[in-house]
């Protein structure tokens, strides 16, 4: 039967997947209705089943117990496979490796008890081959057990230790257990024994020289004294003659017998006290072994006590520094989490280890995810190779820390400037253990920077636009007096009726070459702030259809320009170049908005601010409004960018661009006229611009379609001052024409002369504003006292401080804006003259 | 007054599984509370004895027999609700 039939057939998978659940699903009721109490069943055969939770905890508390023996011997016990490596260690191996570290490593699992003994060096090295031999002789099965008693001094003292090796299981080597036991207290005893016997030894043999030495003294002695009296010789001849009776030799004999019996006492004696002397000896042997030994005991017990004592100081002083420790783990580690700073461990190779909450919210990942992650994921790539450069720097030595400013990848996929501080910290052996770093988001301090930097830009730009304004201010009033004579005198020929038609069509054509070159200038008076307000009621839509083709004229091509105006529009009541100036602005703004081409849509319509509306808008009022919309399909604009636009030289062009004026100047027109200005925006997606004015219910003065009507004349009497001679001639002609009575006049004195000779009702003034010597206003005033029912007309290419303030003309004074054309001077002029008299 | 009724108890294990070690501290508990010097208990273990758990009919451990006096009664569990278990030896009767 091969050994492949014992496995399942693939087709039974099913069935043992069901049973499986059966399984699963029956261990589950059983221990619902036995409400876990039980721990095995059986079936009718008798046969136990074990169930999973009971085997699970019979199996840990087996392995508990084992472990609580093992732990709670004194003998420090390591298990070894047959390779050699430690699988397991009791606690004793445990904290004695853990004390003894730097003189006996190799306490871990998974280290290789046999190498270590085999790169043992110093004292000890001799006894580490022969425990390694030894294990190798167990583990190959070629030795029972193994011991050896090897001393394994620590610095402060001499320790011996008995080392035992036996095998994991009887029969099978395939693995050894290896049990040091400190031996030292037996190995000392046994020491003071053996110095004590060898000390009684030495006693016992001097003795014994002594004895030896009085026995030869004494034989000599009776050798010598038989000598001397010749007994050797009387006895023999006594022994073998056998004559006993001679008194002489009597004497002799008891001498002999005296002297052999004192020998004999002597030696009886001796032995005796030698006796005895050994006996003393050995008592006094171990007498001293027992003082040594309670001496021991005493020293043993006093350094017992002492180190006891030391033990407590030591308990005591851990608990304070570890208490210590932890106060100032816990200060650290709180001034690390509520650090304000991003502040991070990081290992050497870069992956984050620890990092706090500032850091997170800085970086906008969670704590997790950037743990997962290493710094080089999350750094800039183009910033990656010049930090790296630095922390090797750093690892290397060259350098303790270092400060760069990079950028990282936001979560966001933005990136983002961060001033970055990092210091590494080493072990005490000076090995490199993790860096330090501490990260400070400094996006908005360069972007502050940089703002400051591009206000200053923008102020001189502006200083500079303000000089080039005053510049074009001057030149536009220049050529807007060419202008009006252009204009004017064209316009007269127009009239003529006796030209040919091929003299007209090209009189028309300068006609409508000088009125364009007249807007033209007017935008250029706007650019510089120079014109004046002229409120008027006005039609939204009229005006923007005038302005079309002006609009087109500013976006490019890849621009769709759409208008979606509404039939029924209010009125509004507003300088309508202003207005055009609004609606210009924005119209640019959104075409700079989009410089890959795009849709700008112009809206109008009516709407309705209610109550409810004006709680929200703070500066709308209740009331019905007209809308203007200018949308755009652009880049948008951000909540920052957004609060700041009406802001005076706040523009996110580029430094030449934009004067940072456009929006202010439009919100300034806006506000200046009653209205307001709201924006939404949305990156990405567009901008729309929505500006409402309160509707006014007066009929709208439509100059354009009044331009075409005949201009009334009239037999007034009228004075014209104007310093530029052809603009004189033109409007002496002009008024003429129209039946009025010109006085003409050349400057301010000119003027006041020819009124004092001038005895009759001189009606209206007509005067040029900016001249030399005396300017219009002067020239008014003057001729108002004496005639305080003159109208006056003040004509003007551009504003001044003369006749206006804050840009708007003062109540009651008439205002004629050069260039004008024969048909808005005889207008305007028959308007004042039948309009009551103001002042 | 005659000899104290002696009750004879059996309990079936399994080996030390944790829920057979309980019901023998709550077993001899009890008995010392309230059967001192009338009780006899046998544990058995249903691993190394399968028959006698065959031949008692035990299909789960632990489960305690209480053998004398009459009638046996069986009892499964840890025995740790005393209340319930003197119930079912009878004994909510014999005083404290």
């Amino acid at each position: 039967m091969s050994p492949i039939k014992s496995l399942p057939p693939v087709d039974a998978n099913d069935d043992i997947a069901s049973l499986i659940e059966t399984l699963v699903e029956t261990e589950r009721r059983l221990d619902e209705l036995t409400a876990g109490e039980v721990d095995t069943v059986s079936g009718r055969d008798g046969a136990a089943f074990m169930l999973r939770h009971a085997q699970d905890r019979l199996r840990q508390s087996e392995a508990d117990k084992q472990a609580a023996i093992l732990d709670s011997l004194p003998a420090h016990i390591a298990l070894l496979n047959n390779q050699g490596l430690i699988i397991s260690v009791n606690e004793s191996w445990r904290r004695f490796a853990v004390a003894n570290v730097l003189h006996c490593p190799g306490y871990a699992v998974g280290i290789n008890y046999l190498e270590i003994c085999d790169s043992a060096q110093g004292d000890a090295s001799s006894e580490a081959r022969q425990v390694a031999a030894g294990i190798r002789a167990v583990l190959n099965g070629r030795k029972r057990s193994f011991s050896i008693e090897y001393p394994c001094h620590s610095p402060t003292e001499q320790r011996w230790f008995l080392m035992t090796v036996s095998p994991l299981s009887e029969d099978d080597p395939n693995g050894a257990v290896v049990m040091h036991l400190n031996i030292t207290e037996r190995k000392r005893s046994e020491d003071i024994l053996r110095k004590a016997s060898s000390h009684v030894i030495r006693k016992q043999r001097k003795k014994i020289w002594v004895e030896m030495g009085l026995l030869v003294f004494g034989t000599a002695l009776s050798f010598f004294l038989a000598g001397q009296f010749d007994w050797f010789e009387s006895v023999t001849h006594w022994v073998l003659a056998n004559e006993l009776a001679q008194l002489d030799e009597a004497v002799f004999a008891s001498f002999f017998l005296l002297v052999g019996l004192s020998v004999f006492a002597y030696r009886r004696w001796h032995e005796s006290q030698l006796e005895l002397t050994s006996r003393w000896h050995v008592h006094a042997a171990m007498e001293l072994l027992h003082e040594e030994l309670d001496q021991r005991v005493k020293h043993r017990t006093a350094e017992l006590d002492s180190s006891n004592q030391a033990l407590y100081v030591e308990i005591a002083e851990r608990k304070k520094s570890g208490e210590a420790l932890r106060e100032s783990e816990e200060r650290f580690s709180g001034a690390f989490e509520h650090a304000p700073i991003g502040v991070a461990l990081v290992s050497t190779e870069g992956r984050w280890l620890k990092v706090n909450q500032a850091l997170c919210d800085l970086l906008g990942y969670s704590s997790a995810e950037l743990l997962a992650r290493t710094f080089q994921d999350i750094t800039a790539p183009e910033d990656l190779e010049r930090d790296l450069a630095s922390m090797r720097r750093t690892l290397a030595g060259e350098i303790g820390s270092y400060q760069i400013q990079k950028r990282f990848i936001h979560a966001s996929g933005r990136s983002m400037v961060v001033l970055l501080n990092v210091s590494l910290v080493r072990d005490s052996n000076g090995h490199p253990r993790y860096f330090i770093k501490q990260i400070q988001d400094i996006t908005d301090r360069l972007a502050a920077e940089e703002a400051l930097r591009k206000t200053e830009g923008q102020l001189r730009q502006s200083q500079k636009m303000e000089a080039v304004g005053q510049l074009a201010g001057g030149v536009a009033h220049d050529f807007n007096n060419l202008l009006t004579v252009i204009i004017g005198r064209a316009e007269l020929l127009e009239d003529r009726a006796d030209l040919p038609e091929k003299v007209l069509r090209n009189i028309k054509l300068i006609h409508e070459t000088g009125s364009r070159a007249a807007v033209l200038t007017r935008q250029l008076l706007q650019f510089s702030r120079q014109q004046i307000l002229q409120p008027r009621v006005i039609d939204l839509n009229a005006l923007i259809l005038g302005m079309q083709e002006l609009l087109r004229r500013l976006i490019s091509e890849d621009i769709e320009l759409t208008f979606k105006l509404s039939a029924k529009l209010g009125k509004i009541k507003a300088d309508p170049g202003q207005i055009e100036q609004v609606i210009m602005n924005l119209v640019i703004n959104a075409r700079d908005a989009m410089p890959k081409g795009g849709k700008i849509s112009i809206e109008t319509k009516c709407v309705e601010f209610d109550e409810k509306y004006c709680a929200t808008h703070a500066d709308a009022t209740a009331g019905p409004h007209v809308m203007i919309a200018v949308a755009d399909t652009g880049c948008g604009m951000d909540e920052k960018v957004r609060a700041r636009i009406f802001e005076p030289f706040f523009t996110t062009k580029e430094i030449g661009k934009g004067t940072g004026l456009g929006l202010s100047t439009v919100y300034g027109i806006v506000k200046q006229s009653g209205g307001n200005i709201y924006v939404h925006s949305e990156v990405n997606h567009g901008t729309i611009f929505k500006v409402y004015f309160p509707e006014v219910k007066e009929r709208a003065q439509a100059e354009t379609s009044a331009a075409h009507l005949p201009v009334p004349g009239g037999g007034e009497t009228i004075l014209l001052v104007e310093d530029e001679a052809n603009i004189r001639a033109l409007l002496n002609e002009i008024l003429t024409e129209k039946g009025y009575t010109v006085l003409v006049a050349t400057d301010g004195e000119d003027a006041i002369a020819r009124s004092k000779n001038h005895q009759e009702k001189i009606h209206l003034l007509l005067t040029d504003v900016v001249m030399p010597k005396m300017n219009g206003k002067e020239v008014a005033s003057r001729l108002l006292q004496d005639r305080p029912d003159m109208k006056v007309i003040f004509m003007s290419g551009y504003t001044s401080d003369a006749i206006v303030s804050r840009g708007v003309l003062d109540q009651g004074i008439e205002f004629l804006e050069k260039p004008f054309t024969s048909t808005s001077v005889a207008r305007r002029v028959r308007q004042v003259l039948d309009s009551p008299i103001a002042h | 007054m005659s000899r104290p009724l002696l009750y004879k108890f059996r309990l079936y294990v399994a080996d030390d599984a944790q829920n057979g070690v309980l019901a023998k501290i709550n077993l001899a508990a009890i008995c010392r509370a309230y059967l001192p010097d009338q009780h006899e208990i046998e544990i058995v273990d249903v691993l190394v004895e399968p028959n006698r758990a065959l031949k008692d009919g035990i299909f789960m451990t632990p489960t305690l027999i209480k053998l004398a006096p009459s009638p046996v009664r069986r009892i499964v569990g840890t025995l740790s609700q005393t209340e319930v278990v003197l119930q079912a030896i009878g004994l909510e009767a014999v005083p404290v």
